[in-house]
């Protein structure tokens, strides 16, 4: 790190340590946004190209790939910044907390989602599972982290916050009865592995089942 | 210098090795988005009319599916061809279908335009011309080990195994298999043909409406969901083989503590069965099919073919 601030690598090897020491000096850092946008391009570009199977299990054609590919890695930024959002809302309502600005969102979003840049890996045949399993697991402690240092709260309540924000994301949109699900939309949260598993069980019997006709 | 050289080509071979992985589902994927020039089956195929010859009716139909070291079109290995002729010698009935390449979605890869089919065109080339290539080999073994992965993945395995199915439906009809008779099938699967087995067993069971038996020969095999439309299956292993044990501790389900996977579960329906074949190794000389085993290992699966996998 010099002193103009930490540089992308940092803020990834950052992340995969663990180590809040990096986040603090992103915020600090003169261009903490452009950093942090950056790295949430990064992983989602990474993310859509772990998670490719289900355009191809949709069938998306040719000429309506990239845009799909760059609408569902879009969507997916978007689903972490809801998620890291709702843990800051949480965070802040609870007593005694620091006041943090709602700006610090997206660098603490763009560190805790780092571990998610090697989420290419998750293309990998019978390992890939495995690996994101790790990999959201990384981003949950990676939050936790990030919310301990920056609203200086204990780890356990940093969890709470973060699983709390959780809950907020999935409870919102049924609060607002459907008003909000262009933002909450599924697609962020439903492309899993076991999603595009149960994607592809369906899809191969409808086939068979056509095939006996 | 030296130690320069050689990292310089182990990290090459990392290189590879990691594109390899990353690409390797890509094949499945494009064929079911209809990417590839290869389509989706949308009917049931229709044996050639004349093609086939005349059937007497007591027939036992068994499909091949070699190992990794395979390319596309009948075997020519030598080791595999003089097991075969053994056990067509020791069950003449015999129809064996040993045409259906077990490593492709793709009907017929030698046919197409891409890198990898001239691979395998030149591949098999070599091999009609009895020439062998260390690096050729290699790259296919790691292709198609690759693709045993695919087929034991959750995600893409339903659309592999349905491919495979589909292409060992084809090949079975044009071989003379009466569709819709019900008639017994015999997967025989070598190797990674074991799990591939497998995986399409459960598309060909309800595509066919036929008891399916499986005998894996030294096979790898995932605790796959195809295990729960497989009548039988033989598992037959050498002692000097470490390979099935290998895809043992490989894949998650099969490990004991899993108890409720597809395999455990198999396992306490009374479906497998394991034999022990001996003192053999896994391919080669020493493996099943070498000189001095191929008797005993045929012997094993022509009883079986004769008794319970009728």
């Amino acid at each position: 790190m010099d002193t103009m601030g930490p540089s992308l690598r940092d803020v990834i090897g950052g992340a995969l340590t663990l180590n809040e020491d990096v986040l603090v000096a992103l915020i600090q850092s003169s261009h903490p946004l452009a950093l942090s946008f950056v790295t949430l391009a990064l992983v989602g570009l990474s993310w859509i190209v772990g998670h490719c199977a289900v355009l191809f299990l949709n069938r998306v054609p040719p000429n309506r790939f990239a845009l799909t590919a760059c609408g569902l890695a879009a969507s997916f930024v978007l689903g972490a910044l809801i998620w890291v959002g709702s843990t800051w809302l949480v965070a802040t309502v609870l007593p005694g907390n620091r006041n943090v600005p709602l700006w610090m969102v997206i660098p603490m979003t763009a560190f805790a989602f780092s571990p998610l840049v090697l989420s290419v890996a998750v293309v990998i045949p019978y390992v890939g599972s495995g690996i994101e399993a790790i990999l959201n697991t990384w981003t949950l402690l990676a939050l936790v982290l990030a919310v301990h240092a920056v609203f200086g709260v204990g780890i356990v309540e940093a969890l709470l916050s973060a699983l709390l924000g959780w809950g907020l994301t999935k409870l919102l949109p049924r609060l607002a009865a459907g008003r909000l699900n262009v933002a909450f939309g599924s697609a962020w949260s439903g492309v899993t592995s076991s999603g595009m598993q149960a994607q592809g069980e369906a899809a191969a019997s409808e086939a068979v089942t056509r095939l006996g006709r | 210098m030296v130690l320069g050289a050689l990292h310089i080509v182990l990290l090459a071979g990392l290189a590879v090795l990691i594109v390899l992985l990353l690409l390797s589902p890509l094949e499945s994927l494009l064929w079911w988005a209809g990417w590839s020039d290869d389509q989706v089956a949308q009917a049931a195929p229709v044996a050639p009319a004349g093609a086939v010859p005349p059937r007497r009716g007591d027939e036992r139909y068994v499909v091949w599916l070699s190992g990794i070291g395979s390319v596309p079109g009948p075997t020519e290995d030598p080791f595999e061809v003089r097991f075969l002729a053994q056990l067509r010698r020791r069950v003449p009935s015999l129809v064996i279908v040993d045409d259906a390449f077990a490593y492709s979605v793709r009907d017929n890869p030698l046919a197409g335009k891409r890198m990898l089919d001239r691979i395998f065109r030149s591949a098999r080339a070599a091999q009609a011309a009895g020439r062998r290539s260390a690096l050729l080999g290699t790259a296919i073994q790691l292709r198609n080990s690759l693709q045993v992965a695919v087929s034991a993945d959750g995600r893409y395995g339903p659309i592999y195994n349905l491919g495979l199915a589909e292409a060992i439906g084809k090949r079975v009809a044009g071989h003379g298999y009466p569709l819709g008779s019900g008639k017994p099938i015999v997967l025989i699967g070598y190797s990674g043909g074991g799990q591939v087995a497998v995986g399409a067993a459960r598309y060909l069971k309800r595509w066919l409406a036929a008891p399916i038996t499986i005998i894996s020969i030294g096979g790898v095999i995932s605790a796959d969901p195809g295990l729960q439309a497989v009548d039988r299956l033989y598992h037959l292993q050498g002692g000097k083989d470490p390979v099935p044990t290998l895809g043992g501790a490989v894949f998650v389900g099969r490990w004991p503590l899993v108890k409720y996977s597809y395999w455990h579960r198999a396992v306490s329906a009374g479906k497998v069965t394991t034999i022990s074949t001996g003192p053999m190794g896994h391919m080669a000389e020493p493996g099943y099919f070498g000189a001095q085993h191929v008797d005993r290992t045929a012997s094993i699966v022509a009883g079986l073919l004769s008794g319970d996998a009728r």
